[in-house]
């Protein structure tokens, strides 16, 4: 192999400032929206049972304060879930591929795909319902990287060019 | 093909020394489980001591059960350049790895093993499945052999005819010492070491214990109402830390002695190799491609006698296993320099310039902290618990300060090959990770840090991660397209 050690100047580096983001397929939205609707309406339940045996629960002060917090906290987690469905977004470049999270707390994170090990596509039962599927890539770095709420067809595209890509660079 | 591979074709038992190893570590983590249940049942009164002794006796026979069929059903052999193993009691496992997947061999030999002449092996696959694979007990000579043959089968079975592998071939390793621990050095390590710490250690340890009585249904206050009401006094507090600190310097010295004795650190043509250990002779290797990083620290104490930790940290085929993660205390400057030399071709680490990081790495936690001692002990002192005001104070103002001198000690630098990390509170930790292996690069950052344009950079190896906190974002952008630049456009293998 020829060996070259040109160098290169910071600017003409690829950048990952000036990436355009794909957005997750639109229904995962409705996906983490359900999520937290079910939980909220198994914590209520929750309380009702309890309140059953144990009547003072039910009292009408009491049981106003509560559904009061309830649905105030089951609406913010209603408003986070849909920022944090805007925030997702992942690219793929030539030679990695990037993913973005976080709401409050941001976070990038690049897989260079000759570091990716095996990759995985993965489908919970509600993301199932609606044939959605989340791809999981491997890296010796511990901490795997899952990208969510891609459409099935779309999570195996995404696997098999990471896969091709990955084969090729072995083969180099 | 190769005339040592005849020896083990054949199915090879481990040595019968291997049948009282696996007894003991099956009664040694059964009792393990049992230590609360025991102390409670002995303090508790004697009427049930018979029952109790047929149930020891009980488990005593079943575990020597399981060791005897332990040890006739598992076996190994070598079969086309693979290695063949059967293993397990209730069910059968066969597993098959080829040679050259075959990281490394790894012996270890405890007080028993050294009487018997015998080896415990480990064997480093490159997969991340979290088992090795481990023979408790293999003949001295018989496991040489073995690790001979895989190691050379390695090589040798692309050069197929290549015969006769006999003792005294030219390709044998040699062995140069870098560096070995004396009596002294020992002595000085184990006094050094950060007993603030291992104190704290200790005094969970007892928490540990106590809870655990507790859980198994003793009340343990019960014992102790005799003793008088204490008194936290200042004077109370001291005599502790004082106590705890004078076991905690005990133990850390009988510790250093145990684990590091008779350490040698040594080069072969394309690694490194450490043995020590008293009781437990313990030996392990790392290849220079294995190694993620290095990094070596010091605190307060050492730094005043000169003596470093070093810690090569390798790939690891599991996050649980921290042998990987190799130390050598004891290191001085040149030592290290050595090393850095070896593995980094003799590159100048202190001409790779440094940038600090962002001041608010500082404020920020000030501010935070100072926040929540303020409100913290404004209710500690409604409640008029002046005592524990004091001491959390004492303790959030000690946290302050040595995130100021921690502060004043980050940097971070490359030169286009390697990354240079420094950090420490009172004493210096330096990081050198080569660009390449790293394995995926994440940027972080929360609302605070978005506003000052700030972010936090972590790098992941195989072997961990390293975090740069606090940088101005656009260093960070720069930093982490040269990283991916570096990950995408060298060919070489990380590992």
């Amino acid at each position: 192999m020829k060996f070259s050690n040109e160098q290169i100047k910071s600017l003409q580096l690829p950048s990952i400032d000036v990436i355009e983001y794909e957005k997750p397929d639109i229904t995962y939205r409705k996906v983490l929206m359900y999520s937290v609707l079910i939980f909220a309406f198994v914590l209520l339940v929750g309380y009702f049972v309890v309140g059953y045996f144990a009547e003072k629960l039910l009292t009408l002060p009491i049981l106003m304060i509560v559904m009061l917090t309830w649905s105030i906290l089951t609406g913010l987690a209603i408003i986070f879930t849909v920022k944090s469905y805007d925030n997702l977004g992942y690219a793929l470049r030539d030679k990695d591929i990037l993913s973005k999270s976080g709401v409050f707390f941001k976070s990038i994170v690049i897989v260079p795909f000759n570091r990716v090990q095996h990759s995985e596509i993965e489908q919970g039962p509600i993301e199932r319902l609606f044939g959605l599927a989340e791809l999981t890539l491997f890296t010796a770095g511990g901490d795997d990287e899952t990208i969510s709420g891609l459409s099935f067809d779309k999570a195996q595209m995404l696997k098999n060019y990471i896969t091709a890509k990955v084969a090729a660079d072995e083969e180099e | 093909m190769k005339k040592n591979d005849g020896e083990f074709s054949v199915p090879t038992r481990q040595s019968y020394v291997a049948i009282i190893m696996i007894l003991f570590k099956t009664i040694n983590i059964v009792f393990r489980q049992l230590i609360p249940v025991l102390v409670v049942i002995l303090l508790g009164g004697s009427e049930k001591f018979d029952y109790i002794l047929w149930v020891i006796s009980g488990i005593a026979l079943l575990s020597m059960i399981y060791a005897i069929v332990n040890f006739f059903r598992t076996y190994f052999y070598i079969q086309d350049d693979e290695l063949v193993m059967h293993t397990g009691v209730f069910s059968h496992k066969k597993t098959i790895i080829p040679l050259e997947r075959i990281q490394s061999v790894n012996f270890e030999q405890n007080i028993v093993h050294q009487i018997f002449d015998v080896l415990k092996l480990n064997i480093d696959t490159a997969g991340t499945e979290k088992n090795e694979f481990q023979f408790q007990a293999i003949d001295a000579q018989k496991a040489k052999r073995l690790r001979e043959i895989i190691m050379a089968g390695k090589k040798v079975s692309t050069i197929a005819s290549t015969n006769s592998y006999d003792e005294n071939q030219p390709n044998k390793p040699a062995y140069k010492e870098i560096l070995s621990l004396g009596f002294t050095d020992l002595l000085k390590i184990g006094l050094t070491e950060n007993h603030i710490r291992s104190g704290g250690l200790i005094f969970v340890f007892f928490l540990w214990i106590y809870q655990n009585l507790q859980e198994a249904g003793l009340d343990v206050d019960e014992y102790s109402e005799e003793i008088p009401e204490w008194e936290w006094g200042i004077n109370g507090i001291v005599l502790i830390v004082f106590v705890f600190l004078m076991i905690s310097i005990l133990i850390s010295l009988g510790r250093t002695v145990i684990k590091y004795f008779d350490l040698q650190f040594l080069r072969f043509d394309n690694g490194f190799k450490i043995v020590s250990g008293i009781f437990t002779k313990k030996e392990v290797s790392a290849q220079d491609h294995k190694i993620q990083f290095i990094s070596w620290s010091d605190n307060l104490l050492r730094k005043i006698i000169g003596y470093k930790n070093l810690k090569l940290h390798q790939t690891t085929a599991s996050k649980a296993n921290k042998s990987q993660l190799i130390q050598i205390p004891g290191c001085k400057v040149h030592h290290i320099q050595d090393v850095v030399d070896t593995i980094f071709d003799n590159k100048d680490i202190n001409e790779i310039e440094v940038e600090r990081v962002s001041f608010f790495y500082f404020k920020r936690f000030a501010m935070i902290w100072t926040g929540i001692i303020t409100i913290v002990g404004l209710i500690l002192l409604w409640f008029e618990l002046y005592n524990q005001m004091w001491l959390l104070t004492g303790l959030v103002i000690m946290m302050i300060i040595g995130r100021f001198l921690s502060y004043r000690k980050i940097a971070y630098g490359h030169d286009g090959q390697l990354l240079v990390l420094k950090g420490g509170i009172f004493g210096d930790k330096n990081t050198i990770l080569p660009l390449y292996k790293v394995q995926t690069v994440k940027i972080y950052e929360t609302p605070f840090l978005r506003k000052k344009s700030l972010c936090t950079l972590i790098l992941r190896t195989a072997s961990g991660q390293i975090t740069i906190p606090y940088l101005p974002s656009e260093s960070v952008r720069n930093l982490g397209d040269f990283i991916l630049y570096k990950i995408e456009s060298t060919h070489r293998k990380w590992m």
